[in-house]
């Protein structure tokens, strides 16, 4: 874990609440997580759908991605 | 007045000018949600081919730009369209991009997202390249998710059995 409370893992390891951190450095607020996403089965979807934004990140299972929770 | 159907919902076209929706009353609509840098991206080349055989008998292709998914469709108007029309020779009209999900959900999805899909869901747009099929007289008829390809036997199907009457 780094001193700002994020951690390296994989797709696969991220849960509904969690906050994401993508490749591009930006960031997502995971609201839902929809696995086996349009029918491929190591395909992970995650949406932020709050009051403020709407957005999905698709990748495989497999992904590094750094999280906080 | 609230709209009513998709042809009483305002939109700007790509390049910034009214796109006029009304104009199609009396027309097949395929709306579809369109990235340039999805990995379903080509499928706007059956989007073309279905838009060239059919738009003379009655059916008009929409594609509608939106950044929600992946942020895959990042560009300005001009380079989107650019992109149409080297890449996929896209003749088809686009429209502005917009949000189809969320709290800023533009009024044209807001007509649309309503209706189910065949396994019966309705709401949210799953992903780029998601397909409503509006009839003549603005009843949106059918929903295919991403994965249906433009030219398949489901969407060529039902938009021959939408199509005006000669």
């Amino acid at each position: 874990m780094t001193d700002d409370g994020w951690v390296s893992s994989t797709a696969a390891d991220v849960q509904a609440g969690d906050l994401l951190r993508l490749g591009t450095g930006n960031e997502l607020t995971v609201t839902r997580v929809k696995p086996s996403f349009l029918g491929v089965d190591d395909l992970i979807c995650f949406v932020e759908d709050t009051d403020d934004r709407w957005l999905a990140q698709a990748m495989w299972v497999t992904t590094e991605v750094e999280i906080r929770r | 007045m609230a709209a009513v159907s998709i042809f009483d919902v305002s939109v700007e076209s790509l390049d910034g000018t009214p796109f006029d929706l009304a104009a199609l009353r009396g027309r097949a609509v395929l709306v579809v949600n369109v990235a340039s840098a999805c990995g379903l991206t080509p499928q706007y080349e059956a989007l073309e081919q279905v838009s060239r055989k059919y738009r003379d008998r009655g059916l008009t292709v929409v594609g509608v730009p939106c950044n929600q998914f992946g942020e895959q469709e990042p560009g300005t108007p001009e380079e989107i369209a650019t992109f149409c029309s080297s890449s996929y020779d896209v003749t088809f009209p686009m429209t502005e991009k917009v949000d189809v999900n969320g709290p800023r959900r533009h009024p044209l999805y807001l007509q649309l997202t309503p209706k189910e899909d065949v396994a019966g869901e309705a709401g949210d747009v799953e992903w780029n390249f998601e397909k409503f099929l509006v009839a003549p007289d603005g009843e949106v008829v059918a929903r295919f998710r991403p994965t249906t390809l433009p030219d398949s036997d489901e969407v060529v199907g039902a938009i021959e059995g939408v199509l005006p009457s000669r």
